[in-house]
């Protein structure tokens, strides 16, 4: 999941338009954020699923650290920090909340490569629900979560702007329009894992 | 082989994730942080 979780994002900057949008981006891909210098770092992997090329959907992460329950638990309280120092109790704890909302939408989709302790101790067992063995009802879910998001976005922005600076009412519409084409280009990437 | 399609996969999620990463947070950030939100820290108006 990529663009499901902007459109998330987007949702939620409906709901509390006081927490700027570019860290409720930033927020809801935290967690691979931190994954890519782990990546690089050959301490976390991302393999395709045995006996496919690859793909969406045919992809297992070994994530130990980022992805796990306690990792994205952690992630998010340092997001939250952050936002707190920055904005106050309210975006601190809106952001952080996004923050874990990332586990929550991988846990959907991942087979069971999710482990609960950072590490994967042995014994702890992995999690995922494994939407992505059905990789076009997957894509049905992410899709619906971005139109969600530019719907919801777009109505809060033009009632906002329509109220406070109605002479800037463009504003609102290219900014709901540059997101929606944003999640259709992500996601599209994505499905043809260009 | 493994290595390989190991490599594309990766590559092609990198390109979504990042070309995401740059679409939302950067132009689409922009664009928002132009539109007359209220602050973060502006008292909140209860109807």
């Amino acid at each position: 999941v990529i663009a499901g979780h902007f459109g998330l994002a987007a949702a939620v900057k409906a709901r509390e338009p006081r927490v700027p949008l570019w860290a409720l981006m930033l927020a809801t891909q935290w967690l691979d954020v931190v994954f890519v210098p782990l990546y690089l770092a050959h301490v976390e992997r991302l393999v395709p699923v045995p006996g496919t090329g690859g793909g969406y959907g045919n992809a297992i992460i070994h994530a130990d650290y980022t992805h796990s329950l306690v990792g994205a638990v952690a992630l998010a309280a340092l997001f939250a920090l952050f936002a707190f120092l920055r904005w106050g109790r309210r975006p601190a704890l809106v952001l952080g909340a996004v923050v874990f909302s990332h586990w929550v939408l991988d846990l959907v989709v991942h087979r069971h490569d999710l482990p609960l302790l950072p590490g994967a101790p042995a014994g702890f067992p992995s999690v995922g629900l494994g939407l992505w063995r059905h990789p076009a009802a997957a894509a049905i879910a992410e899709i619906a979560l971005v139109l969600w998001g530019a719907y919801s976005y777009w109505r809060a922005a033009v009632a906002t702007t329509r109220t406070r600076e109605p002479a800037r009412l463009r504003r609102a519409y290219i900014a709901a329009a540059a997101l929606l084409v944003s999640g259709l280009v992500t996601l599209g990437l994505d499905l043809i894992g260009a | 082989m493994n290595t390989v399609v190991e490599t594309d996969q990766k590559e092609g999620a990198s390109m979504s994730f990042f070309v995401g990463l740059l679409l939302f947070v950067v132009v689409v950030g922009r664009l928002d942080a132009r539109l007359p939100w209220p602050r973060p820290r502006d008292p909140e108006v209860r109807s």
